[in-house]
């Protein structure tokens, strides 16, 4: 058996188990609060575990799915082609720094820090635009969250901030 | 009533009225331009200053702010894939590939001038309801609640394009995802994890702008280097916004589908403009010659989806007005600033405040004009960002969509639920599984859940009364013909493909 495509399969499989995982949670309740959730989610566990089986089978799909207005045809890979390799991990990660940021040190810091990173390492931009840009950005949203909104930005647990 | 209109439109048509609708306006832009954070916010922010101001001057800051905030939700959704409000969420779909080709201009040009007449639209039926208002919302009950929502579920089947299977377990897991946290029939908590920040669900912001503003950002970052507009955009005069205003025109019906399901829609207490949005989406691309044009920069995708949620403020303001029960989360707010002013809505308002509930009508109209007005002019400066360098652009996406998550209700957790549905958006476009039906499906989750429930608790267990009522199987008929379009359709391109293959 070959895989069709090993990041396909794998995202389904992730699907199968996010919806197994509710469903098997679902015989916890009561009748009346299970009821709409199984009704929903036995299908669409049925529907993923199909489509994890379509990966080594490709030929299934064409038999049982329909492809609406045939327009399967025009799809393609959506996003796939253009992605540069490892980018997606470095950016991934990125994101979660920035949140891990915002958690320990605040907004106050965490964006500014950010935005250097970004434009510094994955803009590719010059130390001077970079810096600029850190400081433009940072202080226009200061301006719309703090001051024009009232708005408390998170401080950090480290400094202080509670969730 | 004439008098009521003239007591109206002279505090109306003054200095300092036409000031506060103009002030509240450019607050309900700026806020409605900023994710997570859009109009209740904006009014929420504006109940403190208030208080002690003259209650028809401080109408006409607060429907200022209604009327300004959708169309500013409608430039960040089309020009960065970031709905500024959800209600502008299904405007992401056509409005950004429509930026991405170049026609960022014509795309805004629609949503001004169809947010613009939306709401005229929406507030028209509104003073011509007035008088029956109250027999048009009796008739809507939880079975015919439950069959309109059914059938907005049903477009999940049309709005699959090309994969239904992959369609259907997004919708699936959509519907699921609205099930966490308190059952709305029985009070139990579920799928909480042993949080408690999961006992009131998935909230609707951090999953809309996780699953569109972060997967795109994620998209743009590992994506080749270049601008949004990576075709180039088309300067005209005036941006393209002309270009924009006469497409309106030219699809006339679309334009008026939109605004009366938007208007019908906001009648319905508590459903508000995310389910407009959505359900008028989903019927124009049901009724489209070419749905397969749909998501890929279709200029009606835009029309339906912002006439719907202009036109709901109309819509809305019938049961706010007529019985006191909110029509959406803004009129919700509307009512509290009704009671800190001493006012008490209802039957009484009708009688005893009508130079007021004029005034709401006007100042939305007059709000709206000014929106769409201000947009047109700044079209051509607002599509320069889809020319500006990404390098510049992703960070300030992701950096606005965390501080807008996070200033939404001040929650740190958002923020994590934010990047984690980023991922989760990602990781469906990059494997082909589409992002409409799964949002569709969290919308209407649970509001079909508890319609469903409603209905049989009215009815004793039974289910003859999903048919048994005349709107109610009309309803449950359309969405058994739409369900079965597809087969037939396919049916259909099966037969012409063997008849092109005979020799």
């Amino acid at each position: 058996m070959k895989l069709h495509s090993k990041g396909t399969f794998l995202f389904t499989l992730l699907l199968l188990l996010f919806t197994l995982a509710v469903v098997l949670m679902s015989f916890n309740y009561g009748q009346k609060t299970r009821l709409m959730p199984l009704i929903v989610g036995i299908p669409t566990l049925l529907l993923a575990a199909f489509l994890v089986l379509v990966q080594f089978y490709p030929g299934l799909q064409h038999r049982f799915d329909i492809d609406v207005f045939s327009v399967g045809r025009l799809r393609g890979a959506d996003i796939g082609e253009q992605t540069r390799k490892g980018s997606l991990l470095f950016h991934t990660f990125l994101l979660f720094f920035f949140f891990a940021l915002v958690l320990l040190l605040g907004f106050l810091i965490a964006t500014p820090l950010y935005l250097l990173t970004f434009f510094r390492i994955s803009g590719r931009q010059s130390w001077a635009k970079s810096i600029i840009a850190t400081g433009v950005v940072s202080g226009l949203l200061y301006l719309l969250f703090a001051v024009l909104m009232g708005l408390r930005l998170f401080e950090g647990l480290l400094l202080g901030g509670r969730i | 009533m004439f008098e009521a209109i003239i007591a109206a439109l002279s505090v109306l048509i003054s200095f300092k009225g036409i000031l506060f609708v103009f002030l509240g306006c450019v607050w309900g832009l700026i806020l409605g331009a900023l994710p997570g954070v859009g109009g209740p916010t904006g009014l929420i922010l504006l109940l403190p200053l208030t208080f002690g101001m003259d209650p028809m001057l401080a109408m006409l800051l607060y429907v200022g702010v209604m009327g300004g905030s959708p169309f500013g939700g409608s430039i960040s959704a089309i020009l960065l894939n970031v709905p500024g409000t959800p209600i502008n969420a299904a405007t992401c779909f056509d409005g950004y590939p429509m930026a991405r080709k170049g026609e960022a201009g014509k795309a805004l040009g629609i949503s001004a001038t169809a947010s613009c007449m939306g709401a005229l639209f929406g507030l028209t039926i509104l003073a011509a309801l007035l008088p029956v208002a109250r027999a048009i919302i009796l008739a809507f009950t939880p079975p015919e609640f439950f069959m309109i929502v059914l059938f907005g579920l049903a477009t999940v089947v049309i709005t699959s394009r090309g994969n239904m299977i992959k369609g259907f377990i997004a919708g699936g897991i959509g519907i699921l995802l609205s099930f966490v946290g308190y059952c709305g029939v029985t009070g139990d908590v579920r799928y909480s994890l042993g949080t408690e920040y999961l006992w009131d669900g998935i909230e609707l912001v951090p999953l809309f702008i996780g699953i569109f503003a972060i997967s795109e950002a994620l998209h743009l970052s590992v994506g080749k280097r270049g601008t949004i507009a990576d075709q180039g955009i088309a300067l005209t005069k005036l941006g393209g916004a002309w270009l924009g205003f006469k497409e309106v025109f030219r699809r006339k019906w679309c334009f008026l589908r939109g605004s009366a399901i938007g208007t019908i829609i906001g009648i319905i207490p508590g459903v508000g403009g995310t389910v407009a949005n959505f359900i008028s989406y989903t019927v124009t691309v049901q009724l489209s010659k070419h749905p397969e044009t749909f998501g890929r920069g279709n200029p009606e995708g835009v029309l339906a989806s912002e006439s719907a949620n202009n036109a709901k403020d109309g819509g809305a303001l019938v049961p706010t007005i007529v019985f006191g029960i909110p029509g959406s989360l803004e009129m919700a707010i509307l009512l509290g600033a009704f009671i800190l002013h001493g006012l008490v809505p209802g039957p009484a308002m009708l009688q005893d405040h009508l130079d007021l509930v004029w005034i709401l009508i006007l100042g939305l109209a007059l709000s709206n004009i000014i929106a769409s007005s201000l947009g047109f002019f700044l079209i051509k400066i607002l599509v320069r960002i889809t020319t500006v360098n990404l390098a510049y652009i992703v960070p300030v996406i992701v950096v606005l969509s965390f501080t807008g998550v996070f200033a939404m209700r001040t929650e740190v957790w958002d923020i994590l639920v934010t990047a984690i549905f980023g991922l989760v958006g990602y990781g469906m476009r990059r494997h082909g599984f589409p992002l409409v039906p799964l949002v569709i499906g969290y919308v209407l989750g649970a509001i079909a859940e508890k319609a469903f429930h409603q209905s049989l608790m009215v009815a004793d267990g039974s289910y003859s009364i999903f048919v048994n009522r005349p709107i109610a199987a009309t309803l449950l008929i359309v969405t058994l013909l739409s369900l079965s379009v597809p087969f037939l359709l396919s049916k259909r391109t099966s037969k012409g493909d063997e008849h092109n293959e005979t020799p």
